[in-house]
């Protein structure tokens, strides 16, 4: 059977001031498909996923995705962004629905912590976690909420190798199973290989951006 | 289906937003321009002035030019002393590895939120017979010994007064050297220094001077000093006490304030308040424009590394820093020991001469108060009514506009935040006694039912405390980092749970730094309630400070109960500042 798309992006473009960061950009993501974007430094990758987020406005072209909302996609930054008022458990609920009872939402972390190996770190500080720690937890809190698409901007970059190749798989592991679609941005071809079901090219996908 | 989301809610959103700024920006605009344009007005009616006329007649006004002579005099020579006690002390201090830096540093700060009228009292607690000063040959206050002798010599009248002026200027002003020059020195990076002491241009120390110490110290000194210059020239509780002889442009204003602006009625009182204070809005705008201009060139970027690690790097103090940091924190320990002590003390009149005696007499008068004097429970009771009253308007008032600035600055326009961010600092330019001026000339004079109104000195404290909320909360704002607000987003936070995740977790520090030095400046605030408070019931713990050492001395429990009075309004001012510390952060770089 036919995999309908979760994500059409077509002809886009985007210019900041005078300066053209991108044009006719086109691609598609398929419903649990993990998709790398393998471009050099400074292309516009960051800035497609942010459109893509709807944190920057689009002036050419359009970006169709079977579910609207913010809550169908989840965003996860190069820098994890976790908010130093709060532990680990508290920073991970904010990726939860607030409906839910104390005890449930509770039982909820922990399970997702203990999946990716930080079981027994909900009341940890944040500045204790070591980068890769961090990330893990920015993972988990954009998964929580169970979107149909997840951005990943070169979130393991600034991990050591060994780490880094660890995450990629274990991501890829989470989002197969769950069945969540992902586009994944990296300058690192290795990584692309290990995390994606499909490597796009940046100079494939786009017309121009010089 | 093209990239937008949630268009409806978040169009509210943004709307209600933006509605709540311009509301609080039109709202602050008339608040600050009202009174201050009526009593023009006011003044231009009774006078039959214009504002020109008001300017150029300014030399024919009675005593108003040597007051200016002497106002800028002591400012200069006052923002002068700042720079040659508070540099020795803020490079000291920037420079070592000290056990406690904080508390020192807090300690050293301490003057700049004590009340004025605390100062004045301070100061005359150590220069009148029988302090300090005098006790050790320095008589400051009668100008006897050398003093006198100086006097004598040089022709000069009343030098004791001036110089204990500057020097309480000085000391008020200290913490600004600190809080504008450690910053910078402590966080930079050591490998600048020992790079330049191997290159040629860097081998003698007055080479090092010339090309690093004086390009990257130069601004944040003289912007140190323009400040000060600033503060001196708007001084009014110490220039009342400590020089009584001589007049600032602001002490010409506060004899004059109570008689102006009445139709028909004592007319050169409001021809003299009409252009003394035109003239001095134009000298305070051009320096407020110069410390703006040095301000920027200042917070500049430097290669700045860890604190601590800088620290570390320069190893434990030397005892010449630590004599200079020692001199430092006895030069602002003094006014405040020598109040306490004063408190406690009273002079007795027997056969063997005048002798001072320890006393509690002093406290109980003050706390209970007479008939002509309120007492401090009453008075204390009132100074905090009007700060929370202040507070709870000029924190969000100044914390809006804080974040408008920012926001008009990051959309790109630069020349609509800068000019809000000067309209915001205009009260200051006017300075306290003028705010008072303009709101008791601006409205009483036209509403004097306002008179009845406990409220009425909230108005100027706000006026006088946004600036300092606004100057506090703007730098905290530009080190916010939009991607927790932009994580917020897409967790599908409501824009409530947004704000306060990524905008108030991370302003926590900064608010109550800012809220706290609002309550410290509300309580001490002395120039505008002068002027305002005329109902007995509404005094203020600096008014009756004030009232106290007014009357005649010859019960000479008065002197101990003004000094109790003052004590007890230090110890209120200390616990907020110290609360203020606490949460201040590191990378704090608002000077205030």
């Amino acid at each position: 059977m036919k995999k309908k798309c979760v994500l059409d992006v077509i002809e886009l473009g985007k210019r900041f001031a005078d300066v053209k960061v991108f044009e006719r950009l086109s691609f598609n993501v398929k419903d649990g498909e993990i998709v790398a974007l393998l471009g050099p430094s400074g292309c516009g990758k960051s800035t497609l996923l942010r459109m893509i987020a709807g944190l920057e406005t689009i002036e050419d072209g359009e970006i169709v995705r079977s579910k609207e909302g913010r809550q169908s996609i989840g965003y996860v930054f190069q820098k994890p962004i976790l908010y130093p008022h709060l532990d680990v458990e508290g920073n991970v609920a904010l990726g939860l629905e607030s409906k839910m009872s104390r005890k449930e939402r509770k039982q909820i972390i922990q399970d997702e912590l203990r999946l990716v190996g930080l079981g027994g770190f909900s009341s940890r500080k944040v500045e204790k976690l070591s980068g890769g720690e961090a990330q893990r937890v920015a993972v988990v809190r954009a998964l929580l909420n169970q979107p149909s698409l997840l951005l990943l901007d070169e979130p393991f970059s600034a991990l050591d190798i060994a780490s880094r190749r660890k995450i990629a798989q274990d991501t890829r592991v989470i989002l197969h199973s769950k069945n969540i679609a992902a586009i994944h941005v990296t300058h690192d071809p290795e990584e692309a290989e290990t995390i994606a079901d499909r490597v796009l090219l940046w100079s494939e996908i786009t017309h121009s951006n010089e | 289906m093209i990239g937008v989301f949630d268009v409806s809610s978040t169009t509210v959103v943004v709307l209600g937003e933006r509605g709540l700024r311009s509301f609080v920006v039109a709202l602050f605009i008339l608040g600050a321009t009202i009174p201050f344009a009526y009593a023009i007005l006011r003044l231009n009616q009774v006078t039959k002035w214009t504002a020109l006329d008001a300017v150029l007649r300014f030399p024919s006004v009675n005593g108003a030019t040597e007051a200016l002579q002497f106002t800028l005099f002591e400012a200069l020579a006052s923002a002068l002393l700042t720079i040659v006690i508070g540099l020795p002390v803020a490079w000291c201090l920037s420079r070592y590895r000290w056990r406690r830096v904080r508390i020192v540093r807090a300690f050293l700060a301490v003057p700049f939120v004590t009340p004025a009228i605390v100062a004045a009292m301070g100061f005359l607690s150590l220069i009148r017979d029988g302090g300090l000063l005098s006790k050790i040959g320095i008589d400051l206050r009668l100008e006897t010994g050398i003093v006198g002798t100086f006097a004598e010599l040089s022709g000069w009248n009343h030098p004791g007064h001036f110089f204990a002026l500057i020097l309480a200027h000085a000391w008020f002003n200290l913490s600004l050297m600190i809080r504008f020059i450690e910053p910078t020195l402590s966080t930079l990076d050591p490998a600048w220094e020992e790079q330049l002491s191997v290159l040629p241009s860097g081998k003698s120390k007055m080479k090092r001077l010339r090309t690093l110490w004086v390009p990257i110290l130069g601004p944040a000194v003289l912007c140190a000093g323009a400040l000060s210059f600033l503060f001196s020239f708007t001084s009014f509780a110490l220039v009342k006490w400590l020089t009584p002889k001589n007049n600032t442009l602001e002490s010409l204003m506060a004899e004059a304030g109570s008689s102006a602006g009445i139709a028909g009625y004592r007319v050169d009182s409001s021809e003299l308040i009409y252009s003394v204070a035109l003239i001095q809005f134009f000298i305070l705008l051009l320096t407020l424009a110069i410390t703006g201009s040095l301000q920027k060139r200042y917070t500049r970027r430097l290669s700045l590394l860890s604190e601590q690690g800088v620290r570390e790097h320069h190893g434990p103090p030397t005892y010449k820093a630590k004599f200079v940091v020692g001199l430092g924190l006895v030069f602002t320990a003094l006014p405040f020991l020598s109040t306490l002590t004063s408190s406690f003390q009273i002079r007795a009149v027997s056969e063997r001469g005048v002798q001072t005696e320890w006393t509690l007499e002093g406290w109980k008068k003050a706390w209970t108060g007479d008939l002509s004097t309120m007492g401090v429970n009453e008075a204390m009771l009132n100074s905090v009514i009007y700060a929370f009253a202040t507070l709870l308007i000029a924190l969000p008032l100044g914390w809006i506009l804080a974040s408008t600035i920012h926001k008009l600055d990051k959309r790109g326009w630069k020349k609509s935040s800068r000019c809000l961010d000067l309209f915001c600092m205009l009260p200051l330019a006017i300075s306290a006694l003028m705010v008072g001026l303009g709101v008791l000339l601006g409205g009483l004079r036209w509403y004097p039912q306002m008179f009845n109104w406990f409220f009425l000195p909230v108005y100027p404290h706000v006026l006088l405390t946004v600036p300092f909320v606004v100057r506090v909360m703007l730098p905290a704002y530009a080190t916010l980092d939009p991607r927790y607000t932009e994580q917020c987003q897409l967790l599908n936070m409501s824009p409530v749970r947004t704000w306060y995740h990524g905008t108030l977790m991370f302003l926590r520090g900064p608010a109550v730094v800012a809220g706290s030095l609002t309550l410290a400046f509300s309580l001490g605030e002395f120039g505008a309630s002068w002027l305002l408070v005329r109902s007995g019931s509404w005094d203020t713990l600096s008014i009756v400070i004030d009232q106290l050492m007014g009357r005649p001395m010859f019960d000479p429990s008065i002197y101990p109960t003004a000094m109790a009075a003052s004590t007890m309004l230090m110890l209120l001012t200390f616990g907020l500042f110290f609360l203020a510390e606490r949460f201040r952060e590191s990378s704090d770089r608002s000077g205030f």
